[in-house]
């Protein structure tokens, strides 16, 4: 059994904000915004204060059970068989998160790496290492995560600092021409990409004493909304129009990067992504396997890994080979309902019953 | 003990399940390309051939005097750096996989420096040209691409004395277009914004082979290339394209040479120039105030008349510049708008970005209605130095 490892707020912090910009921009030729590519900017401030909102069952429920996470609040609350039950759920809900990942990452690689390569053998290798950080515990994966979010930050900035000649401003105009039509389905698609509430709350109970819920929350919701809006007014002002068309547009920002005579930075973008995808895919296999481990199966962590490994390789060769479903899947209002159930349903219903069962109680106590 | 063992028994499993697996992953930088086995293309032009396309390559020959190429029904020919190959296929695609029958390795675009495209395929469509290297992972953005006046395997075949990688020249002609101004620096990515906002259309420099009095054939790049709906429409001359470039703000180097009343001429260098375009008019009417402003220095004067450098000389030599820059300004909006019906000066999106209301009436016909618009232009300069003499030598 994994001895209970504690992390620093800032390590959750920077793990949940790199893993929500693994596609900060990838899906956004999904959207066929044209030449009103200007509008999905607006939508990163109304999923800053939808964050806080979709946030708030999570965070009071955590807040009345501190040191648990959500499946352990559902079986102290509702029992031990709901509590696997909603286990299972979070499990299969965070390995389809895995294979999306991961399906991308084999997308991304045969894309603008090697088309020859077979998609699956490349999932295959990264599963591996990923597999490997899951089994050295959440310690591991916090510091790596740490040292990935410098990276990825150092290559943004250099990014931003060697684009900036390039902005064009004027390409900002006009807004909300066509209406709010681009702003909502933006808005759903970040929604949908915002899986790291959840693992939030999952890794609440590993968090250091002393530490705040409620101010690394914030704190991740800002740092995640001031970069996603930067990256995003890169894309529209450097790109335009051609941005809304790329499969990777930060990919293309990385692309016309020049430094003196070091050009096509591209290279330091891939170097950072892959990274990047290694931690989340980790992460989320990790945090899908700590909710099983709740339900008894805390001496099988290694078989688990493995049987949670292989179920994410063959999902992901799946979705890899079906490039409509991975696009789609993302801006789907059916995902949208999914993240909702998960986020704010069953934390909601969870926590109405642990009020209701609290008043029971001190009824029953009073009488 | 036999706790230990079994533990130990276990380590040395897992060890040598680790051997097994690790050489897998320890392959190396995956996106590695041994060099042997790829031809790294400097150059690529494209031209229209009976089969589909005609392409010659320029292919970078890391053995000086060594042949990269070879092949029964090839056309290869071998200088000191670099290899051409000629090959062709009924798409673009095509023809880069059948230059394997003939170099026996893939080619590998990533370090590619110049993109010919032969003036017959750009009267077609120059769009199909552009598909594959907006689709293309190794083909870069940042690649310059350039328009041959004929064809272009004429400017791949055509190598300078001395010259390294042919390429390599043309893309240093394109990046130091800043001396002249007389020259566009066109990426690739200029022309994929360009056509995906569906109303600007572009400019790209095109380069001809001209025979000199000594009957040398030369390699210079010569105005450019106006596109109208991804089609060739005509040329610029030198200044008409630096007229084009004053539009765009583009225009950040170069001389302005300016004929004085009293006999004589100045030379202005053109230190920078930044413009703004606005619009004024209606749906009927479009209008568009385009406001140039630049600075120059005083160079060189040239005249028998003993000018003395004061403030009317430099007030009257203002206007003079300012005059002949609204002369280049306007011949370029006169050849491009009004002759080749082509909005290269991104009109029509300062319309749409300003007011999209207009816009809603007028885009959908201003691929024809664009030469309609009545444009302004206002100059203002500033003569910033004028050297170490205020006397004509």
């Amino acid at each position: 059994m994994e001895k209970k490892s504690y992390i620093s707020t800032a390590q959750i912090v920077l793990v949940l904000f790199i893993t929500r910009l693994l596609f900060s921009s990838t899906y956004m030729s999904v959207l066929k915004t044209g030449n009103y590519i200007q509008d999905t900017l607006f939508s990163i401030p109304i999923i800053f204060i939808v964050n806080f909102i979709t946030a708030i069952p999570l965070l009071m429920l955590l807040k009345r059970h501190p040191g648990h996470n959500p499946v352990e609040c559902t079986m102290k609350i509702a029992g031990k068989g709901v509590g696997s039950i909603v286990a299972v759920f979070y499990y299969l809900f965070f390995l389809l998160n895995a294979a999306v990942v991961t399906g991308n990452y084999e997308n991304y690689f045969s894309a603008t790496m090697i088309p020859d390569v077979n998609s699956f053998l490349v999932g295959f290798i990264v599963l591996i290492v990923c597999l490997y950080g899951v089994l050295k515990g959440i310690e591991t994966i916090a510091r790596f995560g740490s040292i990935v979010a410098i990276i990825y930050m150092i290559t943004l900035i250099i990014i931003f600092i060697s684009l900036e000649p390039m902005m064009d401003l004027d390409t900002l105009k006009p807004v909300f021409y066509t209406g709010t039509s681009y702003l909502m389905s933006s808005s759903i698609m970040n929604y949908n990409l915002s899986i790291q509430i959840l693992a939030f709350a999952f890794l609440a109970p590993y968090m250091r004493q002393g530490g705040s819920l409620g101010k690394a929350y914030a704190g991740w919701n800002l740092l995640t909304s001031i970069i996603l809006f930067m990256l995003m007014f890169y894309i529209v002002t450097v790109t335009g129009s051609f941005g809304a068309e790329q499969m990777y547009p930060l990919q293309t920002l990385a692309t016309l990067t020049k430094i003196s005579s070091f050009e096509r930075l591209d290279a330091i973008h891939m170097v950072s992504w892959i990274l990047n995808t290694i931690i989340t895919i980790t992460l989320y296999i990790y945090l899908a396997i700590s909710c099983l481990l709740k339900t008894g199966l805390n001496k099988h962590r290694r078989v688990l890994a493995l049987v949670s490994g292989v179920a994410v390789f063959f999902v992901a060769t799946f979705l890899s080979r079906n490039f409509n479903f991975l696009q789609v899947v993302i801006d789907s209002g059916e995902f949208s309902i999914a993240i909702t159930f998960f986020i704010i349903i069953i934390p909601l219903i969870v926590l109405m019953a642990d009020v209701i069962k609290g008043r029971v109680m001190q009824d029953a106590k009073n009488e | 003990m036999q706790k230990t063992s079994k533990k130990t028994a276990k380590k040395i499993i897992a060890l040598i399940a680790c051997m097994l697996i690790l050489p897998i992953v320890l392959t190396g930088c995956m996106p590695y390309e041994e060099l042997k086995s790829e031809s790294i293309v400097e150059g690529m032009g494209i031209d229209y051939g009976d089969n589909g396309y005609n392409i010659t390559f320029q292919i970078y020959n890391p053995k000086s005097g060594g042949g990269g190429g070879g092949g029964d029904n090839g056309k290869n020919s071998t200088s000191s750096t670099v290899t051409i190959l000629q090959c062709s296929g009924a798409s673009l695609f095509d023809a880069v996989r059948n230059a394997t029958l003939q170099n026996g390795r893939k080619l590998y675009f990533s370090n590619t420096r110049a993109y010919v495209v032969g003036e017959e395929v750009c009267k077609e469509n120059f769009n199909k040209v552009l598909d594959f290297m907006e689709r293309n992972q190794q083909i870069r953005p940042s690649d310059h691409i350039y328009i041959a006046k004929g064809k272009a395997a004429d400017v791949m075949l055509y190598q300078k004395d001395g010259e390294i990688v042919p390429a390599v020249n043309l893309q240093l002609m394109s990046e130091n277009n800043v001396q002249t101004s007389k020259v566009e620096e066109v990426q690739l990515f200029d022309i994929f914004k360009n056509t995906a906002t569906g109303c600007t259309d572009s400019t790209i420099s095109a380069i001809a082979i001209k025979e000199e009095n000594n009957g040398e054939k030369t390699l210079e790049m010569d105005g450019s290339a106006v596109l109208h709906n991804n089609h060739f429409a005509g040329y610029l001359d030198d200044k008409e394209t630096r007229g084009c470039l004053w539009i765009k703000s583009k225009a950040q180097g170069g001389v302005l040479i300016l004929n004085l009343p009293e006999g004589g001429t100045a030379s202005m260098e053109i230190i920078k120039s930044s413009s703004k375009v606005s619009f004024s008019g209606d749906e009927k009417t479009p209008a568009v105030t385009v406001d140039i402003s630049f600075h120059t220095n005083l160079v060189e004067l040239q005249s028998q008349e003993n000018y003395t450098i004061d403030g009317s000389f430099l007030s009257n030599l203002k206007k003079i510049q300012e005059d002949t820059v609204k002369a280049e300004a306007q011949a370029a909006i006169d050849k491009a708008l009004k002759d080749y019906d082509s909005d290269v000066f991104g009109f029509g999106v300062k319309i749409f970005q300003n007011r999209p209301d207009i816009w809603h009436k007028i885009g959908s016909e201003w691929n024809q209605n664009a030469k309609n618009t009545k444009v302004e232009i206002k100059v203002d300069s500033i003569i910033s130095h004028i050297g170490l003499t205020n006397q004509t030598a």
